[in-house]
């Protein structure tokens, strides 16, 4: 998987490092800012409300 | 056949750690929000209460409670000086990651009835965390607008099943009658980062500073 991205990117080796760690940094924002917190309050881990 | 092991290792590898990305989340990434959250309503009911915007009509009456917003402080000095959280309107998941929340249909701080206030022993700033520790004495004190609520502890923690409703009821000492008293319920989960039971301490009303001597209830 991760070295069929690798060769689907353009560019000498370290231009393609340099993607992957920008791939990676704005997938971690995305998990980090939008579904982590979604996630949040649709899973129920620690529940304390009553009745 | 060999390629298909590394795709599916590689999705497994990454499940892992999207995972453990998650718990590490729940801990310190909804802490944080929490806190910011917190922040944000501690300005706001210091600019609310402050003197010259309100009115005595206000005093009187701390308006209506909006699902989401904060409307009063909870201090408790067994959990330490610097202990406190604004409280807000509602029990979803979605009102308790920003602070403890009050029980929609219990009665408002002060009143006679059940004042009930739900928060998360863990994530969110983990708020009630110590909640199963209080003991009968122990002193809560809920600053609204109208002034300073203090209760007292009255009981050791009683352990109860999620449905368990009869504890939010007005006299949780005699459910079903009318209530008498005023009281405070804090409710949290047990054991921890579980749904499995709850952990309910009560308290009663033991005395009230007014904001303003003379103005309000």
């Amino acid at each position: 998987m991760y070295r069929w991205i690798w060769r689907q990117l353009p560019g000498s080796a370290a231009a393609r490092t340099a993607t992957m760690a920008l791939l990676l940094i704005a997938v971690l924002a995305l998990l980090w800012l939008v579904v982590f917190p979604w996630a949040s309050i649709h899973v129920p881990v620690d529940q304390s409300g009553i009745g | 056949m060999r390629f298909c092991q590394r795709v599916i290792g590689e999705i497994l590898v990454t499940s892992g750690v999207i995972v453990a990305l998650f718990l590490a989340y729940m801990y310190w990434g909804t802490a944080m929000r929490e806190g910011d959250a917190q922040q944000r309503f501690d300005r706001e009911l210091s600019s609310r209460w402050a003197a010259p915007g309100l009115s005595l009509a206000m005093l009187g009456s701390p308006g209506r409670l909006v699902t989401g917003r904060p409307f009063a402080l909870m201090r408790i000095p067994a959990f330490g000086a610097d202990w406190k959280f604004a409280i807000v309107q509602g029990t979803g998941l979605a009102q308790l990651a920003l602070g403890p929340g009050h029980v929609p249909g219990t009665q408002r701080p002060g009143q006679v009835g059940n004042f009930a206030v739900a928060g998360h022993r863990v994530t969110a700033g983990n708020p009630f965390w110590s909640v199963p520790s209080l003991r009968p004495g122990d002193a809560v004190f809920i600053d609204t607008v109208s002034g300073t609520y203090e209760y007292k502890i009255t009981a050791r923690p009683v352990w109860v099943w999620p449905g368990d409703s009869a504890v939010l009821a007005p006299s949780p000492d005699r459910p079903g009658q009318r209530p008498r008293h005023a009281w405070i319920t804090l409710i949290t989960c047990d054991p921890a980062w579980s749904g499995t039971s709850r952990v309910v301490v009560t308290g009663l009303l033991v005395g009230k500073t007014p904001r303003y001597p003379g103005g309000g209830s």
